[in-house]
């Protein structure tokens, strides 16, 4: 007996020493791996030697299309749900918005007729891999120029490096695939000798998913959700084994042959358990071959509150997307219906009521836990007539790192992030956990506790109702700009050339235009904000990427900021040269006759440049710039209306129009050609003069009376003067052509057609004509013929063959009307404006209105609707720069959310809130230089930071006049390949929006801090 | 529906409530112990029998007087019962706990190299793979 003691005892002593020596192999393995300290209650990780454990296998995936996947024996069905941009929401609009989830799954169960629905909601950030975008906005420009697509290929290659976008995918499990029958009874036996699973779907098998997938499919279209396409599902797969390291889109480019058809590895997830819940994934870089490491955790929910509340402001959603690592979210949950629900809610109440009665009797003290179940147990009961559905979820949340310090950190504020909602690392599941992060089954060796069809791991699950994503408003993710729309195969919208970044977040912005009218939206593009705030650099972005694709652009440019823009464009840095505006004024730049020869040959042949107070005389004349006499000399007529204030002198200028016009009638009559200008006036106006000075001496000869006479003499001279000395008038001599001008060039409509307005100022009384100086008149009659030039090149809806492709079509057109108050306050600008906006649709021409303040988009706007076409925004795009006081950042705010004077809000408190963030930062807003809020044609807002890319387009459009010397001493590169990129602005996106440890960041920074980590198991508590 | 009424209820912590009695019979009150939670009783109740029933064979065994066996059930009961009656934390029941922690030990994947394995596998590496048969996806199957 004592012997047996005696072994007992000594196989006791054994087993402790080895349980302690296996401890210490532990801590040296973890102090490896950068984990050191204490790691009581973390699993331990086997010895390197003969007793590591290795975990390989198969994962249950079997087919995958666009349409549906197949886990295991579940089919599922998945959409990629478009996020939500509520930036500049209302509480009321995010409540809205809140409210999608909920009655997403409501109707989910009654697509699934009540029965329980499985459903897999997944939050991950996915990097921007695609040039597809590039590929079809080129395609669809009207005549992309080399330039224009050498820079576009390259700046699609640069935002493919941006900030990885929160991508938000639902999964739902459509059923359970019924056993195939054997028709091969060896077949059976192979595969389990080999090992391998031969696949026998037949076309009949998946039919019937595909048409159950479509009706999910279209059910979904209602929540903005697009179909999950075999591309996303692999990716999905491969990136919960790569943690924080970027998975690039890639096809499969692993395959092996078997019998008739072939496997193809899709992914393959590897890595090590660390214990203590924490793993060190191991990913290869498919580009570089180099293996990379990532150290991530999964967090569970560990307890949460009876009743969470939605706070508008600051849902625990958009608090952990705000986090510096922000964790990606699996949501794994059953929707029950009514009935099923109630049955798991009403047993418990029933107990609880139970108990109640007991402690009644029993006169137990009062328990304050006890006294939240009952509440509900009674909430329950009341509501047995009509019970609410119910979800049984489990939300894991994985955090990665590329060190373990990081790794601690990221986690810490996620507990912090997610506030009343307990979350922790289990220290017993991690490679469960990790396994439950893939789409499908996933229940592959988790025996008990597998949560069998539902997937993943039967534990941390929360009995909700259908409002817990809800609250959690887990789409909100501003993303702004142009959306692919298509309509029975036809492209009514597309994603064009980036303009800026999301600052929030780092998304990047595209916006063309044109696509805009496409999707039969408004005309107009307004920019609005005070002076330096960047918003002519914004339209010179623009004028830039849309004169290059093709469209017809012409600018107003009262501040010579588009041709400065031009000539440094096409010129470099000669245009510091004192000499070379002298060139430009007189026309020479180019020609053998100047110094000054373009570095970029193309884009100064298709611009053209107008000076109104230096250009040519006779440049702007109405028989130049129109096509036929009788165009011409209805213009004229309506500028000699703008030129004379007097009725006696208009008879008299109109007098001289109609000898002109019978000039012509009698050269057509004798089939001779005929010209003239508004110039030529002189001389009928001569021979009157001339006629009334003789009628006034023979008045005189005869001792009549030579009143009359005398006074038609004298108005006759007032008109003839204004003629001769207008030929030397700012702006009045560019209207007043010659006949014995040279001719004309044969009109070509340019990618860029720029009227520059130096000088140029409106009238002090807009309104009121009599109150007119001459130089008032001068520059509305100038402006007038200009805006007529403008709607000729821009407003004629005719149609023409396209140069690259045959077809015919449109061309887009645009016209970009800066310091537009200017232009507005003249009635025919004010006229051609409106014109613009509310017939551009139909011209396929856009118009540019840049201001400095929201009201005067407002006016034009309600201008433009009094016209017809009310229903729809005039102005489908707006861009709001930094405003300088409360008031304007108010009607800003209205401007921009599309807020009628009758709708608003009436919150007025919030309504300064959100508006305090159009001010410059220096008063308090958000908005800073180059920093703009943005609305879309989907009327979304959100703050955006305009990014020119390149250095030669970023030096082209700089306005400041202290920096303009150092910006136009750089270089322009005459090979697009050689123009530099600036990341200056996604950099500061990056480190502004989301901190400054994003992924392609961390990669370099790994493995430095392995050694002196600290422990997980202890920061992570 | 007006934002102020948006709410989730969690009900959670009711369903994984573990009632107690708070009477025994009609007449004696357990207020003053706590109430009583049966399902941890019983099972307390049978780890203490079964290591009670350990500890006289080990004492038979001995030689010594088995009446020592006496002082063995209240240590186990009032363990187990306080393990398995206290209130749910870290989102699991004891239960759960105790599989979780079995599973762990016991049920890790063996799946080619694990047979042996006594804790959960050091090293991981699970493949994706479809199947594809020789055709595209109009006639997707074999």
């Amino acid at each position: 007996m004592i012997v047996i003691l005696i072994l007992v005892l000594v196989t006791g002593a054994g087993l402790l020493a080895r349980r302690v020596g296996h401890d210490r192999a532990q801590r040296r393995a973890m102090a490896e791996d950068g984990v050191t300290g204490d790691l009581r209650g973390a699993t331990a990780p086997a010895d390197r030697g003969s007793r590591t454990k290795s975990d390989s296998h198969r994962l249950g995936y079997r087919y995958a299309d666009d349409d549906i996947f197949i886990n295991g024996n579940g089919v599922y069905a998945g959409v990629v749900l478009a996020t939500q941009t509520d930036e500049y929401a209302t509480r009321s609009e995010r409540a809205d918005m809140a409210l999608q989830p909920a009655s997403m799954a409501q109707s989910l169960v009654q697509l699934f007729d009540g029965k329980p629905v499985e459903c897999h909601e997944l939050v991950r950030y996915r990097p921007i891999t695609t040039h597809g975008w590039a590929r079809h906005l080129l395609e669809l420009c009207w005549h992309p120029t080399e330039l224009y697509r050498v820079l576009l290929g390259r700046a699609a290659d640069y935002i493919a490096t941006s900030t990885p976008q929160r991508t938000w995918f639902f999964i739902v499990r459509l059923g359970t695939l019924p056993p195939h029958r054997t028709i091969d009874p060896t077949a059976g036996i192979t595969d389990a000798v080999l090992g391998v699973q031969q696949e026998r779907l037949t076309e009949q098998d998946l039919v019937p998913w595909w048409d159950k997938a479509a009706a999910f499919h279209h059910l979904m279209t209602a929540y903005r959700g697009e179909p999950l396409s075999r591309q996303d599902l692999l990716w999905l797969i491969r990136k919960p084994g790569a943690g924080h390291l970027v998975v690039p889109d890639e096809p499969i480019n692993h395959q092996r042959p078997w019998r008739d058809g072939w496997f193809e590895l899709a992914a393959q997830l590897r890595g090590r358990n660390l214990g203590g819940g924490y793993l060190r994934l191991q990913h290869r870089n498919p580009e570089t071959g180099q293996e990379a490491t990532s150290y991530t955790a999964t967090l569970v929910v560990a307890d949460a509150p009876g009743r969470a509340v939605f706070n508008p402001r600051n849902p625990w959603g958009q608090r952990l997307a705000k986090l510096a690592n922000p964790p990606e979210i699996s949501w794994r949950y059953t929707l029950l219906g009514s009935e099923d629900f109630k049955r798991v809610t009403t047993k418990a109440a029933a107990n609880i009521r139970d108990e109640e009665k007991d402690r009644g009797k029993a006169g137990a003290p009062t328990d304050s836990r006890f006294a939240a179940r009952l509440q509900q147990a009674k909430d329950i009961e009341d509501s047995a007539e009509e019970p609410p559905p119910g979800m049984v979820g489990r939300l894991r949340l994985s955090v990665s790192a590329p060190t373990p310090k990081a790794l601690a950190a990221a986690i810490l504020d996620v507990k912090r992030a997610m506030g009343e909602i307990q979350v922790e690392v289990p220290s017993h599941a991690a490679l469960p956990l990790l396994q439950e992060q893939l789409p499908g089954e996933a229940g592959v060796g988790l025996g008990s506790l597998s949560a069998g069809r539902s997937g993943g791991i039967r534990l941390w699950e929360r009995y909700t109702d259908l409002y817990a994503p809800s609250v959690a408003l887990l789409g909100s993710h501003p993303q702004i700009g142009d959306r692919v729309v298509t309509d029975r195969g036809r492209d009514l919208g597309w994603l064009g050339h980036p303009i800026g970044w999301v600052k929030g977040n780092g998304s990047v912005v595209h916006t063309d235009p044109v696509a805009q009218l496409a999707r039969g939206e408004g005309a107009g593009v307004g920019i609005f904000g005070r002076s330096g705030g960047g918003k002519t650099s914004l339209a010179l972005l623009q004028f830039f990427w849309m004169s290059e694709s093709g469209v017809a652009c012409s600018a107003l440019d009262p501040k010579i900021d588009f041709a400065n823009f031009v000539y440094y464009l096409s010129f470099g840095p000669q245009v510091l040269d004192p000499q070379f505006m002298r060139d430009a004024d007189a026309g020479l730049l180019g020609t053998p006759a100047s110094q000054f020869q373009p570095v970029n040959q193309a884009f100064w042949d298709e611009t053209e440049i107008h000076d109104l107070a230096r250009g040519p005389r006779g440049a702007q004349d109405p028989w130049r710039i129109t096509e036929t006499f009788q165009a011409g000399y209805s213009l004229a007529e309506t500028l000699l209306e703008v030129l004379f204030n007097d009725p006696g002198h208009r008879r008299i200028a109109r007098s001289g129009l109609r000898t002109l016009y019978t000039e012509h009638q009698a050269a057509t009559a004798a089939g001779q050609p005929y010209r003239c200008g508004l110039g030529d006036l002189v001389e009928p106006l001569h021979a009157d003069h001339e006629q009334l000075l003789a009628d006034l001496e023979q008045a005189r000869a005869r001792g009549g009376d030579t009143t009359g006479i005398r006074a038609a003499v004298q108005d006759v001279a007032e008109v003839l003067d204004r003629i001769r000395t207008g030929q030397d008038t700012p702006f009045l001599r560019l209207m007043l052509g010659r006949r014995d001008d040279p001719p004309p060039a044969e009109h070509r409509l340019r990618r860029r057609t720029i009227y520059t307005l130096s000088g140029w100022r409106a009238p002090d009384h807009p309104d009121e004509p009599e109150k007119w100086t001459s130089a008032d008149r001068n520059a509305s009659a100038v402006m007038l013929a200009v805006l007529t030039r403008i709607r000729r090149d821009n407003l004629h809806g005719r149609l023409e063959s396209n140069p690259v492709t045959g077809q015919v079509a449109v061309r887009p057109t645009a016209t970009f009307c800066d310091e537009a108050y200017m232009i507005t306050s003249i009635p025919p600008g004010r006229a051609h404006l409106t014109v613009n906006l509310r017939q551009g649709r139909s011209y396929r021409s856009l118009l540019f209105f840049m201001d400095q303040q929201a009201r005067g988009i407002q006016q034009i706007e309600n201008e433009a609707r009094k016209g017809g076409g009310g229903e729809v925004n005039q102005f489908g795009t707006v861009f709001c720069f930094n405003q300088k006081t409360l008031g304007e950042a108010v009607s800003s705010l209205r401007l921009l959310r599309s807020v009628t004077e009758d709708e608003i809000e009436d919150d007025q408190r919030e309504e300064a809130l959100l508006a305090r963030k159009l001010l410059s930062q220096d008063l308090g807003g958000e908005l800073s230089a180059g920093v703009c809020a943005m609305r879309d044609p989907d009327s979304r807002v959100a703050t955006v930071k305009i990014d020119q890319i390149f250095w030669p387009l970023q030096c082209a459009s700089q306005t400041n006049a202290v920096l303009k010397p150092v910006d136009w001493a750089n270089p322009v590169p005459t090979d697009p390949h050689q123009w530099l990129i600036n990341p200056e602005a996604l950099d500061s996106v990056r480190r502004g929006g989301r901190g400054s440890d994003l992924p392609k960041q961390l990669d370099d920074e790994e493995d430095d801090e392995l050694t002196d980590a600290p422990d997980l198991a202890v920061t992570s508590r | 529906m007006p934002e102020q009424d948006i709410f989730s209820d969690d009900y959670t912590r009711m369903v994984n409530y573990q009632s107690r009695s708070w009477m025994f019979g009609d007449d004696v009150s357990l207020a003053g112990m706590g109430g009583i939670q049966w399902t941890a009783a019983a099972a307390a109740a049978a780890v203490s029998a079964a290591v009670t029933v350990l500890a006289v064979l080990a004492l038979w065994v001995g030689t010594v007087s088995v009446w020592w066996a006496l002082l063995v059930p209240p240590a186990p009961l009032l363990w187990v019962y306080a393990r398995l009656a206290k209130e749910v934390s870290g989102g699991l029941t004891e239960l759960q706990r105790l599989r979780l922690q079995l599973h762990h030990r016991w049920q890790q994947p063996e799946h080619f190299n694990g047979l042996t394995a006594d804790t959960e596998p050091t090293e991981f590496c699970w493949d994706a793979m479809f199947w594809r048969a020789g055709r595209l996806r109009s006639d997707a199957n074999t």
